[in-house]
């Protein structure tokens, strides 16, 4: 017996005991969302926001940055109103695509008071929305929490971010569509045989409870799975990088009318300590990937009519230093960039021109003029919750979309 | 690839009761040592409980009586489960050899610590493989299901703190895990992680930082409702100078009197108030709490989820928290594994195990007694499996034994571990016996790992 015709079976067992499965009850409920989508992706590490979004126009940021200093010729101007900067030439397809069609907003000197040089500290800061980290639950936890639905949220790429963590119910995690399930192969297809004869067993106590779990779990992996489905496969062709797998995944999703509004995933590689490159090089590949996925993601919910719905938000835990190191790289230091991507979005640059002047600095590092919980508000109406209640009072939101 | 997978045929735990070999001293994985040297605290546990106004029944039992039922490879596979998380038939057989009060005494022996490396040592060793490797060989493994309790209680997350210190907390969890509770509290309040982690290395006078205060009466001691919000400022205030100070490449504890707050305090009905000595006003703050009933009752209930049933009984509950209060740690698990309740129907299998005691119950059943660094046992941990044994996903710590760690995707994850933990590279083996009968009632292969059972204690 396959896995499908067990859960078909089962379900029709449960119907005709009247002990309808809470998990489909449930899905009933939470299908009343607002109907808009946030999509959060964390670049891990510590992108480089200098040369993301450039300040070609002060003579410091090629002095700071001898060896890996953008060429003004190389920068892409985004010509905005009263301040002069640029995109880094790896996010050409992110230019033409979205600046050009006023469907990005970029944050710049975002962060939060007293930043923290960690990766993990800061990464906590920005999955609780607490630079004193009380030791919260995750920022979306309350909407979660709400909702009281695991599917509300769900995470691509395995691990679970804190930020889906809710105080009673958290977010889902999946490594990906395909990977969610136990294969029908091998070793994993045994298992499968014997896990699907062993639940049959009724038993008693926590053993019963475990055994109920088990049988929820092989619910969900049906209903993930059955997003694999040809049907809602997407029509745009994604690049076959870390993000273009994962934004596949999502729009796959999204087009299954998965229960999600909260799509996360996490991405490495934005530690340049050494070798960061300039035009080409490490930050310009991770640059690269990124863009090409966002811009395969916008065509594909263009297809899909849900682009309006749509809100991609890109963070990093922290910048790095405005000079450059003696290992063409830069260090950890504090204020970041923030793009914010959708059809409902008001394009544009939020927080002026990041200044490079030694006396505007915060010991070396970009200082931060914008606080992430203003862009996090905007997040949080989007997907109709109240962003006091996500990250705290006083966070008024940008207008970014 | 290939994997070598050796599979049992019959189930090595027996629903009967069987007599054990005397011979099987030498047949436990975890190396047999010496009988437990005569106890002497005991005389001062006694008088404490009797001044406790505890209960001694004639036969030496601390109240509820003591379990006098068959004490097989069944029942002690049971105890094997409960006090180490892992375990083998061999094991089994040993315990049962001993009888039910030596087994016990066995068991709960002076906890064998490891090797405490500098901080330098851990740029080519992983913080968790190190954990795991000791659980696995060390002679007391039930210190470290207890270490592990105790982390979870008084949490401290590497991410805030750092690896090391949190390193060094749980060496002296497990040295002491034992012990007073009051020896714990004290050492948890000095502890540099822990002032780090709740902030009281920046609590000045002008600015009190109530996150300790807070914490300490909410999730360490007394538990919710029994304080105000008042206690909370003032226990903070007591506090203030506590903090942390660097020397010899590491972190201790230091006392600042600059920035000490000098008036005096009011805290649970006692006035706290110390001019000459002003260090002496933290340790009031904890003698006040250790001298409340509601911290042992609060630690016994705990420490009954995580040990014996997830909603364990009033009486239990009571009984334990005088046990507690009068004693150590050691005489609470003492009273609880020779207790007849412990070995009813409905305690067997009733706990869940967390992830870390389910990778380690499953690699010893397999064999295992090394993790080694091209394993990648730490990332099936933190991202696959959720816990990440350094990293508590918030000051609440952990859930307690529950269903609460079987989530879906965990609960999948757990599942395809199987084939991580009992799999081996075509050129090692198994070390050890393998042998699942201990790690999960009723297996007879490696396929039976998917039954419900193989997630219980």
């Amino acid at each position: 017996m396959n896995r499908r015709s067990f859960i078909k079976r089962s379900l029709a067992l449960a119907a005709g005991t009247g002990l309808v499965p809470s998990l489909f009850s449930r899905t009933a409920l939470a299908a009343g969302g607002n109907g808009k989508i946030l999509v959060v992706m964390h670049l891990f590490g510590g992108n480089d926001a200098i040369n993301t979004v450039i300040p070609y126009g002060q003579t410091e940021y090629a002095a700071y940055r001898p060896e890996i200093a953008i060429p003004n010729a190389n920068i892409l101007p985004l010509g905005a109103p009263g301040v002069t900067l640029g995109l880094h030439p790896a996010m050409q397809p992110v230019m033409n695509d979205l600046w050009n069609n006023g469907e990005l907003a970029i944050v710049t000197s975002v962060g939060y008071p007293n930043h923290n040089r960690s990766h993990f500290y800061s990464t906590a800061v920005w999955n609780t929305a607490d630079p004193e980290q009380t030791n919260k639950p995750g920022w979306l936890g309350p909407f979660i929490d709400g909702q009281n639905d695991p599917f509300c949220a769900t995470s691509l790429g395995g691990e679970l971010p804190r930020a889906l963590r809710g105080l009673h119910v958290s977010g889902l995690a999946i490594d990906s569509i395909s990977g969610f399930g136990l294969s029908d192969y091998g070793w994993e297809g045994k298992l499968n045989d014997e896990l699907l004869r062993q639940i049959q067993q009724v038993r008693s106590g926590t053993a019963e409870e475990v055994r109920r779990a088990m049988e929820h779990m092989l619910r969900s992996v049906d209903k993930v799975q059955g997003a694999a489905d040809a049907a809602y496969a997407p029509t745009t062709e994604f690049p076959n990088t870390y993000y273009g797998r994962r934004l596949a995944d999502i729009s796959r999703l999204i087009k299954y009318d998965f229960d999600s509004q909260v799509y996360y995933t996490v991405a490495g590689g934005y530690d340049t300590h050494s070798d960061q490159g300039g035009v080409t090089g490490t930050q310009a590949n991770n640059l690269s990937q990124l863009s090409e996925a966002l811009v395969a993601f916008r065509q594909e919910m263009l297809a899909q009519g849900r682009w309006g719905d749509v809100m991609v938000l890109v963070f990093s835990e922290f910048g790095r230093r405005a000079t450059q190191n003696a290992s063409g790289g830069t260090d950890h230091g504090k204020g970041g960039a923030l793009f914010v991507a959708g059809g409902a979005v008001n394009g544009g640059v939020f927080g002026g021109e990041p200044q490079l002047a030694e006396e505007a600095l915060d010991d070396g590092d970009l200082a931060v003029h914008t606080d992430f919980r203003s862009a996090y508000a905007d997040a949080a109406l989007h997907i109709g919750a109240n962003p006091a209640e996500l990250v705290g009072p006083g966070f008024d939101p940008l207008g970014l979309i | 690839m290939e994997k070598n997978r050796t599979v049992t045929q019959a189930g090595s735990v027996s629903v009967t009761t069987i007599e054990a070999e005397p011979t099987a001293l030498q047949a436990g994985a975890f190396p047999a040592v010496e009988a437990h040297p005569p106890d002497r605290q005991r005389w001062k546990t006694a008088a404490a409980l009797l001044a406790a106004g505890g209960l001694l029944t004639a036969c030496g039992g601390l109240g509820g009586g003591v379990y006098t039922g068959p004490f097989g490879t069944y029942e002690a596979a049971h105890l094997l489960r409960r006090a180490t998380a892992l375990g083998n038939g061999a094991d089994a057989e040993h315990l049962a050899s001993l009888g039910l009060a030596k087994a016990v005494d066995y068991l709960l022996e002076t906890p064998h610590l490891p090797e405490e490396h500098e901080s330098e040592y851990f740029q080519d060793a992983d913080y968790i493989h190190e954990w795991t490797n000791h659980w696995l060989t060390s002679r007391t493994p039930a210190a470290e299901r207890l270490a592990l309790f105790w982390h979870g209680h008084f949490t401290t997350e590497a991410s805030k703190v750092g690896d090391y210190l949190s390193y060094l907390k749980v060496n002296k969890l497990r040295e002491l895990g034992l012990g007073t509770f009051r020896d714990l509290l004290y050492m948890i309040a000095e502890d540099p992680a822990m002032i780090r982690y709740l902030d009281n290395n920046t609590s000045t006078k002008e600015h009190p930082n109530e996150n300790w205060a807070r914490e300490l009466m909410e999730l360490y001691t007394l538990g919710e409702g029994h304080y105000t919000e008042t206690d909370i400022q003032q226990v903070a205030r007591a506090f203030t100078g506590w903090t942390v100070e660097y020397g010899d490449g590491r972190y201790y504890f230091g006392f600042d009197a600059s920035i000490h707050d000098f008036e005096p305090k009011q805290i649970l009905g006692q006035t706290v108030y110390n001019r000459y000595t002003p260090i002496a006003e933290g340790y009031e703050v904890l003698d006040i709490i250790l001298g409340m009933d509601q911290t042992y009752k609060f630690i016994s209930e705990k420490l009954l989820r995580f040990y014996y049933r997830p909603d364990p009984d009033q009486a239990m509950i009571d009984r334990g928290a005088d046990i507690l209060k009068g004693g150590t740690v050691r005489d609470f698990l003492k009273w609880l594994f020779t207790h007849p309740d412990f070995y009813a129907d409905e305690t067997r299998n009733s706990l869940v195990k967390s992830p870390f005691e389910y990778a380690v119950g499953l690699f010893y059943a397999a064999g295992k007694r090394a993790v080694s660094e091209e394993e990648n046992l730490h990332y099936w941990l933190r991202a696959r499996l959720d816990q990440d044994p350094y990293n508590p996903p918030n000051v609440a710590g952990w859930p307690i034994a529950s269903t609460e760690w079987l989530t879906d995707a965990v609960l999948l994850q757990r599942l395809k571990f199987i084939d991580f933990a009992t799999g081996y590279p075509e050129d090692a083996g198994p070390e050890g016996p393998v042998d699942y009968g201990v790690f999960m009632d009723g297996a007879v292969n490696p396929l039976s790992l998917v039954a419900p059972e193989a997630q219980l204690l």
